[in-house]
């Protein structure tokens, strides 16, 4: 009974959408992951297992651990490696995304980052999220209107 | 009667500017605090600590009422888990909710588990209808909130039949019942400026006179002399949008449009082409004006001036702007739109919101034809508007109506009977004395149990209680039992519950469970309602490890069915003595035909089922069973049981060197001071558990803060080498000597790559001068199809507090390994193609 109703608002929405000749950056998964996605904790290797297309993940990802959906200068931006082949892609994805100083501030639980881990496990690779960790705690001790202009500009740099 | 209303208001204490949903939210929430019928809880979700936060409703009034004080400081630094809002309470969403990080799919299920009633306040369904004028973030978010209102809901209030008819067709088209509805108009006799206070003025350093600081708000701003002298205006107010339709009256204005135009409101969403458009017009500052930073009493203002008001937009929920208008005696032309002229009725006129000639051929007509113009607006005197009051009056009726019980177990019911399932005579004989002494209501025992079971039990009862016996025959009546133990105590179960000669309403048991103290009634009927006793919310239940029983896949199978039919999801299968009235359980068994063949766990479908159609019998509250479970190590305690009624029986407790040591098996005349005693060792146990458990929690949240994400065990197959990984954290907090269950993630691909081996964990407990102090024993890993196993870890008691665990993860070739582990024999020569080792640096607290 319960387990279509966001499907079926989707759909009547997307045909609202397409009547008036509209378009929305994020497609059905996106809209439908929202939906049933636990708004304060990801298990990334969850995640990873989620049969969508490159452009399809980055959006999902853009929600799991940043809480809100792709902006287009995002999109632009990811939409030049939409062709990588599938694993690489959501490699590279969540590692970029999970590094990023919004995803550190947008308070979320992430388990099980593991292509955090792949790359802990290659000598050959730095940890590029230190740094930025470091910014965090900077950030975490700022009052209230500072925090606020760092999300703008983290969001922006992203 | 509980008359509990809880309101998060979450978005409006987090807003410094109030739009119209928080001005409504502030409005009717200031007239509800002062309800005497109604128990207000304001409420502020916390993201930080994933709880609710008390709002103080003093401090609340003060501010959005008189002014004085902030909206941060209405937060009490006083928590509220979800688990202990009151059953039978109505939480009331009537903010603008669906912006929220606790997002209602999320919120809401859980609060029906907790036997709360919702009501949400719809404004309008505007990113469903009309997805184009709305940013693609609130389409989404409105989606994931309208759904779960339609799916959890049990009233909605709006605020036009405009807006109710067009849900109604939503769900027509999903084919889903509206949950029921109250038509709720807004007020809109908000504060208006006094025009009878005089400012104070001061001079400024500037050596000009300015009006002193308290009385800014009554003086228009921006001044609006310019704009007002030029001559009559057409208005519109409220957010420049593409909805709003503010082109149509720039494409009249193109058209020979014989007035000017205001436009009133702040720069919303996607219209930086029309910002260009009205700031590039030849007429710009001339006879087109835009003011976006305007005070109350410049709105005001604008009203009372402009020749009309234009409302051209595309839908609305409401229309606040109609009224305003109406009240300021301006007359209005609006969209053709069913919402607008059940808000705006005789006293607006309206028109084609696509034809802009429409809109200049109307004003000529008011120009040309001053009488009828004047004529309109005199009516205007006559127009009544709705007061916040009346609002608040109807949504006070609304949730007092929701909050009155429509069911309600009768006070004189009596219950008498208990009912027994065993095939263990001692058992149960044993714990007969225990219900004599404790349960004095109780004068019938059902046994059903197998007909070889009847002549000895009734040869040594000598008790008080009256006996019916139910053999499995009679129950079966050569209906086959199911070999599954899950799937034949349901069967049985069902079977029970089409006996006719057994009471509508009794308590079932399980043979083990010893009531510990004198029990009344009301532990079972309060406040006319069935008290049932849940011990886990079964979305969360991860089994036991590694290999599951019958219970944890039974378990699952509820679980599904639960999810499947919306239904609330806590599980109540401790087998504790629990009220059961039978002809909800036979409800269930109609409504869900076949039913009886599946291996659900008896109690969380029944309960579950029970509080979902029936809402006003059922009240949820924690168990009151001490062991259950007997170890702390068993699974992941969700909450903390008691104050403890019964004790389910375990002889191994009653062992040497076990917990109840010493104390009697068998009813004694000192028991009530036994089970004190006893009492008071459990309770420790898992105080201290518990303890472990925030050391755990608070553990993870310090780390997150440090690494960046929250502490995982993991094994997974590395994409570049193919080999098996093991992560585990950086390092980690346990309690002294406790038991903690780790969440260990067998990532895909993993037991695919190793079929036809074993991958085996264990630890070992090294202390600072690396000497081994505890050593776990090896466990297999078992593909049970879930992805997380929840790995007990035991700390070990050390006087040391630094130290490190060496998990140690090892692959082997041993088909026969699990048969011979089964017969206890030692497996020598097993073969060990793979074995990791990760060191994880411990602190104990």
């Amino acid at each position: 009974m319960s387990a279509n109703i966001y499907k079926q608002l989707y759909d009547i929405t997307y045909e609202n959408i397409a009547k008036s000749e509209s378009k929305f950056i994020n497609k059905e998964i996106s809209f439908l992951y929202y939906c049933y996605n636990n708004p304060f904790s990801v298990d990334v290797s969850e995640l990873l297992k989620i049969e969508a297309t490159n452009e399809e993940f980055i959006q999902i990802v853009y929600l799991a651990l940043l809480n809100r959906a792709i902006d287009p200068d995002g999109f632009d931006s990811w939409s030049v490696y939409f062709d990588m082949p599938q694993n690489e892609f959501r490699n590279n994805a969540i590692y970029g995304i999970s590094n990023c100083p919004e995803t550190l501030i947008a308070h979320k639980r992430i388990y099980n980052n593991l292509p955090l881990y792949y790359h802990e496990n290659d000598e050959n690779v730095k940890q590029p999220g230190l740094l930025l960790r470091g910014a965090y705690k900077v950030y975490r001790h700022c009052p209230k209107p500072v925090k606020k202009i760092f999300k703008k500009t983290a969001g922006r740099l992203l | 009667m509980n008359n509990k209303i809880y309101i998060d208001l979450s978005v409006l204490i987090n807003t410094a500017f109030l739009t119209g949903i928080q001005r409504v939210s502030r409005e009717i929430v200031l007239r509800l605090l002062k309800s005497p019928e109604l128990d207000i809880n304001l409420l502020c979700y916390s993201n930080e600590n994933e709880q609710f936060r008390l709002i103080d409703n003093d401090v609340f009034i003060d501010y959005y009422e008189n002014k004085t004080g902030s909206a941060s400081a209405c937060i009490l630094n006083k928590s509220l888990n979800i688990n202990e809002l009151d059953a039978g309470a109505v939480f009331f969403d009537i903010d603008s909710v669906w912006s929220c990080r606790m997002t209602r799919s999320t919120l809401y299920p859980l609060l029906k588990n907790q036997g709360l009633k919702i009501i949400t306040h719809v404004y309008d369904i505007i990113p469903i209808t009309h997805p184009q004028y709305c940013h693609e973030n609130t389409v989404m978010h409105f989606i994931e909130y309208l759904g779960a209102t339609l799916q959890y809901a049990d009233k909605l209030i709006v605020n036009t039949q405009a807006t109710a008819d067009q849900i109604s067709m939503v769900c027509e088209r999903m084919e889903r019942k509206m949950p029921p509805y109250v038509v709720a108009p807004l007020g809109c006799d908000f504060k208006k400026p006094d025009t009878n206070i005089v400012p104070t003025t001061h001079i400024n350093d500037d050596g000009e006179e300015e009006v002193d600081e308290e009385f800014k708000h009554l003086i228009p701003s921006p001044d609006l002399t310019d704009i007002i002298n030029a001559g009559k205006y057409i208005l519109m107010v409220g957010t420049i949008e593409p909805r709003k339709n503010h082109a149509l009256v720039l494409d009249a204005l193109d058209n020979g449009l014989n007035v000017n135009v205001v436009f009133a409101g702040r720069i919303g969403w996607n219209v930086e082409a029309l910002v260009e458009r009205i700031e590039k017009h030849p007429l710009y500052k001339k006879r087109l004006f835009l003011i976006n930073d305007a005070n109350d009493a410049a709105i005001n203002k604008l009203y009372e001036n402009a020749f009309l008001l234009a409302f051209p937009t595309f839908n609305e929920g409401f229309g606040l702007p109609i009224i305003e208008s109406f009240q300021r005696g301006t007359s209005v032309i609006a969209s053709d739109l069913p919402v607008l002229r059940e808000v705006g009725g005789e006293f607006a006129d309206y028109f084609d919101n696509t034809d802009c000639k429409a809109l200049v051929k109307y004003v000529d007509e008011c120009l040309e034809n001053p009488e009828k113009y004047e004529q309109k607006k005199s009516m205007l005197k006559d127009y009544v508007p709705y007061t916040w009051d009346k609002s608040a009056e109807i949504m006070h009726n609304a949730l007092a109506e929701t909050l009155a019980p429509k069911e309600q177990v009768p006070a004189d019911l009596e219950l008498k009977q208990m009912v027994v399932l065993t095939a263990r005579n001692n058992d149960i004989l044993a714990t007969l004395p225990f219900i004599e002494e404790y349960m004095p209501f109780i004068k019938e025992l059902v046994v059903c149990c197998p007909e070889r079971n009847v002549e000895p039990f009734k040869a040594q009862y000598n008790g008080r209680l009256s006996l019916i016996f139910k053999t499995d025959d009679q129950l079966l009546n050569g209906k086959k039992l199911p070999d599954d133990h899950q799937a034949r105590n349901f069967f049985l179960r069902c079977l029970i519950m089409q006996l006719d000669d057994i009471d509508d309403v009794f308590i079932m048991t399980d043979d083990d469970y010893r009531p510990l103290k004198p029990i009344s009634k009301d532990v079972f009927i309060k406040n006319g309602k069935y008290i049932s006793y849940y011990f886990y919310d079964i979305t969360k239940w991860n089994g036991t490890f590694s290999s599951y029983t019958s219970f944890d896949e039974g378990a699952f199978k509820t679980r599904d069915f639960l999810i499947e039919n919306g239904y609330p999801t806590l599980q109540y299968s401790s087998h504790q003595p629990q009220i059961i009235d039978k002809r909800i359980f036979r409800e269930m068994l109609e409504t869900h035909k076949g039913i009886k063949n599946n291996p659900y766990d008896e109690w969380s479908t029944y309960f579950n089922y029970g509080l979902y159609h029936h809402p006003d019998l059922f009240f949820p509250k924690v168990n009151v069973s001490m062991c259950w479970p007997d170890q702390t190590s068993s699974w992941d305690l969700l909450y903390f049981p008691g104050p403890f009624l019964f004790e389910n029986y375990y002889e191994s407790m009653y062992e040497k060197n076990a917990l109840f040591e010493g104390f009697s098996k068998k009813f004694t005349e000192n028991q009530l001071q036994e089970n004190t005693e006893k009492e008071f060792l459990f309770v420790n146990t898992l105080r201290k558990h518990f303890e472990q458990k925030k050391v755990f929690e608070s553990y993870c949240y310090q780390y997150a803060d440090q690494i960046g994400e929250f502490p995982s065990f993991a094994l997974y197959i590395h994409p570049a080498t193919n080999k098996l990984q093991l992560h585990v954290p950086n390092f980690i907090l346990l309690q002294n000597n406790e038991w903690t269950r780790v969440p260990l993630k067998i990532a895909d691909g993993v037991f695919e790559a190793y079929q036809d081996y074993d991958i085996n964990i264990s630890y070992t407990f090294r202390n600072i001068k690396e000497i081994d102090i505890l050593n776990s024993p090896k466990l297999t890993l078992k593909n049970n199809g879930n992805s997380v196993i929840s790995l007990p870890v035991h700390s070990p008691k050390s006087r040391v507090n630094k130290g490190s665990m060496i998990f140690r993860v090892t692959v082997e070739k041993s088909s026969e390994v699990s048969e011979s582990i089964k017969n206890n024999e030692i497996q020598q020569d097993t073969e060990c193609i793979l074995e990791i080792e990760k060191i994880l640096p411990v602190t104990l607290a």
